[in-house]
């Protein structure tokens, strides 16, 4: 069930109604029932691994709390963190790591004795498990209190809006919304109403018009590719996912809030950035802090020298991009991102002060400059294989007239992308991501109304599913 | 939040104005659209008319009785109705004018021509659009002539079930044909039902086109490389073994008015096979010309690939004029409907004896 699909609809449609009518157990109740369902919808047979992390998860979190010996604590939460990175790390990544050692293990000419298992990924994975286990840890380190109704806690892990692509909930913030009454105010309505709106149009409009142009150039044969089609077509994923993901995690938000729940922001403006660290505080938020806090600060941090620094930065953003998939791909976009961070921050980056901040416009070149960095990764990101992206990346030393692609490439980048970032910058100059909904009434509703007509006059060719959730 | 929350009753308020305001906005966009649907383009004004241009087709006991009328003269001089069904490659590449004067010249035959050719169609659009305005109004022209290429008539779902909800006529008869073949979930069920309610939903891709196409440089040429690569396996023939059970459903349907029905298959830039599942579905049932390559049709006859010029198209009716066994057909046909009515006739001579 997709976010934008009728069916989507409907369901919460129903779930709505009935959540309105009940207090707060029976609407825990009503929250797992639809959950479940919808995961289900997906792929039933792995719903008994939300299940199985959430018992797990739930059972060691008790023990962690009730436990008095260090040691005992720490037991408790190595077995937690062998159960669920063992589910994450046989379902996601055990094909790639037999293939790799199966080929590693030819090239030496010893025969590969490896078995290999067609696994399908289960729907979503990497985000619920992110969850549980900062449940968990958190309960370790007394950041978060450890709950005894197990229904709250299965809702915390499995609540629909955000189970199959985030945001990745810290426990702290959602598990007590869980635990108190929820009733949904005009506030919650209006707001939800920007953010499913605006989520609907990056979704259906930009990274659903985006997806076709770019599988086209990237289905090519590359010796067929000019430098603009790899330029543009690039530019254009670096949009499709975008509005893919921000578009998924502001729907997730709009009708939680409509439920009664707030969800941490996922996306701010992320092409603003000025830097990588810039970057990392605007995209994907909830898993750069995940890293951050669980691995990267574990690590040391930048507590032990600018070399330890260096390395932690590096291993953080390779996990980092190990978790996307296993994919050399991913493995290289992070290695770019790490570079880049270390990069930047052997330059002396630094977070500006408030009453320093630059004007929009003194920070176009730094953002320009990082919007391109950023594509370079994506490149990577998105080829199907590093040689392919290696072979894209020659073709920019190839340039002459644009093809018929790429010029459509650019016309549909200005026609679809400059309004949402012209709108982006305006929200961004008044310092408020959800700045729509402090105007005026007339304004909001013509803004909505071209977000709107565009979404009903510019579907895309075919509807795509959401990228993140094969991750 | 605390002074908003305390301005809960103005914030509902201003967001019901603005609900209220997207409402009367696709009101208005809606009312737009339904009076001026037509004017969005030729291919829409062409399938609202799809009535209009069937009532043209003669009524099956017209047929009959033109049948009769032929083989008390011994002649198929008289009244001979052939009817083109296909999509924009008919719609190009009739040229009406050069197929009467040659069908004339070559058989002595001055056939009335009516054309039914919906954008973008094949076979699982062809199927309503016959049943619903042809079949099912008890019409039947005497000859159908249907255009294809590639395979265009093998089974797949229809990729234009929000035209099928509009404007092909469809009812509750076709339920069972939409579920089992075009409408396999929610979400299908859900446009066409869009669709068929509203001119906003229905035309939205048609609007979309005619904006990108104005503003978007190439837009027309990147459009069908990119529809080439996201072309279903079975539709881009590679590898799938096709089926033709939509076309054999057809067939039977228009062959129960006494129609006789003639496959053409039509030049293209590229050219294309003919796959062996559609010749063995075609033998014994009906006429199958390879038009594929037409002599004198040049490759810049077809500059886009599936269209042809008027040159082009002038050639191609005159050679289908030339290989269309119309004489052959109209005698068939003719040989048929008597039958059928000498069938009906001692029937019911029978029911009477019995009485």
């Amino acid at each position: 069930m997709l976010f934008n699909s009728f069916g989507f609809w409907m369901f919460f449609v129903v779930v709505l109604i009935l959540y309105q009518q009940m207090k707060r157990r029976g609407q825990n109740v009503l929250l797992l029932v639809a959950s479940y369902f919808f995961y289900g919808c997906w792929d039933w047979r792995f719903l008994g691994l939300i299940v199985l992390s959430t018992l797990i998860d739930y059972s060691v979190a008790l023990g962690i709390a009730k436990a008095e010996a260090d040691s005992r604590k720490r037991w408790l939460l190595l077995i937690s963190m062998a159960a669920n990175l063992g589910i994450l790390a046989f379902f996601k990544y055990f094909g790639f790591f037999s293939h790799e050692l199966g080929e590693l293990l030819g090239a030496v000419g010893v025969p590969s004795m490896m078995p290999t298992l067609n696994i399908v990924l289960p729907v979503g994975i990497s985000f619920y498990t992110f969850q549980t286990m900062s449940y968990t840890i958190d309960v370790y380190r007394g950041d978060c209190k450890a709950t005894d109704n197990l229904l709250d806690f299965a809702v915390y892990v499995a609540f629909f809006p955000q189970l199959v692509a985030g945001p990745i909930e810290r426990a702290s913030k959602l598990l007590p919304q869980m635990l108190t009454d929820r009733k949904p105010t005009a506030v919650d309505f209006r707001d939800g109403l920007f953010l499913v709106i605006s989520g609907m149009f990056r979704k259906v409009v930009i990274a659903d018009n985006m997806a076709p142009l770019v599988n086209t150039i990237f289905a090519q044969d590359i010796n067929t590719l000019s430098g603009w089609d790899v330029m543009l077509g690039t530019y254009a994923f670096a949009f499709q996912i975008y509005g893919d993901f921000s578009g998924y995690s502001a729907i997730a938000r709009g009708i939680s809030r409509w439920l009664g729940f707030d969800l941490m922001t996922n996306f701010h403006m992320p092409y603003f950035a000025v830097s990588p660290s810039d970057f990392w505080r605007r995209w994907h938020i909830s898993l750069s802090q995940w890293l951050r806090d669980y691995l990267y600060i574990p690590l040391g941090g930048n507590r032990y020298g600018t070399l330890f620094t260096y390395r932690n930065l590096l291993l953080t953003m390779l996990l980092g991009g190990l978790w996307h998939g296993a994919n050399w791909t991913f493995i290289v976009w992070g290695a770019i991102h790490g570079l880049l961070l270390c990069g930047y921050r052997l330059l002396g980056d630094e977070r500006p002060q408030k009453e320093n901040r630059p004007t929009f416009i003194q920070r176009i070149p730094n953002m320009v400059l990082m919007f391109h960095f950023v594509c370079f990764a994506w490149l990577f990101f998105r080829a199907e294989s590093v040689t392919q992206a290696f072979g894209l990346l020659g073709q920019l030393s190839v340039w002459g007239a644009p093809s018929a692609l790429a010029q459509t490439t650019f016309g549909m980048l200005v026609f679809f992308c400059v309004p949402l970032l012209l709108l982006e910058w305006w929200f961004d100059e008044k310092h408020d991501p959800l700045w729509l909904t402090q105007v005026r009434w007339e304004l909001r509703a013509a803004v909505y109304g071209y977000l709107i007509l565009m979404m009903v006059f510019f579907p895309p060719p075919v509807p795509a599913e959401f990228i993140y959730f094969q991750f | 939040m605390t002074s908003e929350t305390n301005a809960s009753p103005t914030v509902l308020r201003n967001e019901l104005k603005v609900l209220g305001a997207l409402v009367v906005m696709l009101l208005v966009v809606e009312g737009v659209l339904q009076l001026g649907e037509s004017r969005l383009s030729i291919d829409i004004q062409h399938m609202k008319s799809f009535g209009q241009i069937a009532q043209q087709l003669q009524s099956q006991d017209e047929a009959a009785s033109l049948a009769a009328e032929r083989q008390s003269a011994s002649t198929v001089q008289s009244a001979s109705q052939i009817l083109f069904l296909g999509n924009s490659m008919t719609r190009y590449g009739l040229d009406q004018e050069s197929f009467v004067r040659e069908c004339s010249l070559t058989t002595g035959i001055t056939p009335e021509v009516i054309a039914l050719h919906p954008d973008n169609s094949r076979i699982s659009e062809w199927y309503y659009l016959y049943r619903n305005f042809v079949a099912e109004q008890n019409r039947a022209p005497d000859i159908l002539v249907v255009g294809f290429a590639m395979n265009q008539l093998c089974d797949a779902p229809s990729k234009t079930p929000d035209r099928i909800a509009r404007y092909y006529g469809v009812g509750i008869d076709d339920l069972d044909t939409l579920s089992s073949e075009d409408l396999s979930n929610v979400e299908g069920w859900s446009d066409f039902a869009c669709s068929r309610y509203s001119a906003t939903y229905a035309t939205r891709q048609r609007v979309e086109r005619r904006v990108l196409s104005a503003l978007i440089p190439s837009y027309k040429e990147s459009s069908n490389l990119i529809n080439n690569q996201s072309a279903p396996k079975e539709l881009q023939g590679e590898n799938v073994e096709l089926t033709y059970r939509r076309l054999q459903d057809f067939l039977e349907m228009s062959s129960e008015g006494g129609t006789e029905v003639v496959l053409v298959a039509l030049p293209t830039q590229d050219g294309y096979d003919l796959d062996s599942g559609l010749v063995d579905v075609c033998r014994g049932k009906v006429t199958l010309i390879d038009a594929r390559i037409i002599p004198g049709v040049s490759p810049d006859m077809i500059p886009d690939g599936l269209h042809l010029t008027p040159e082009g198209a002038a050639r191609y009716s005159t050679f289908l004029a030339d290989w269309l066994p119309v004489q052959q057909l109209m005698a068939r046909h003719d040989r048929q409907l008597l039958n059928n009515g000498n069938a009906v006739r001692v029937a019911s001579e029978g029911e009477r004896a019995a009485q």
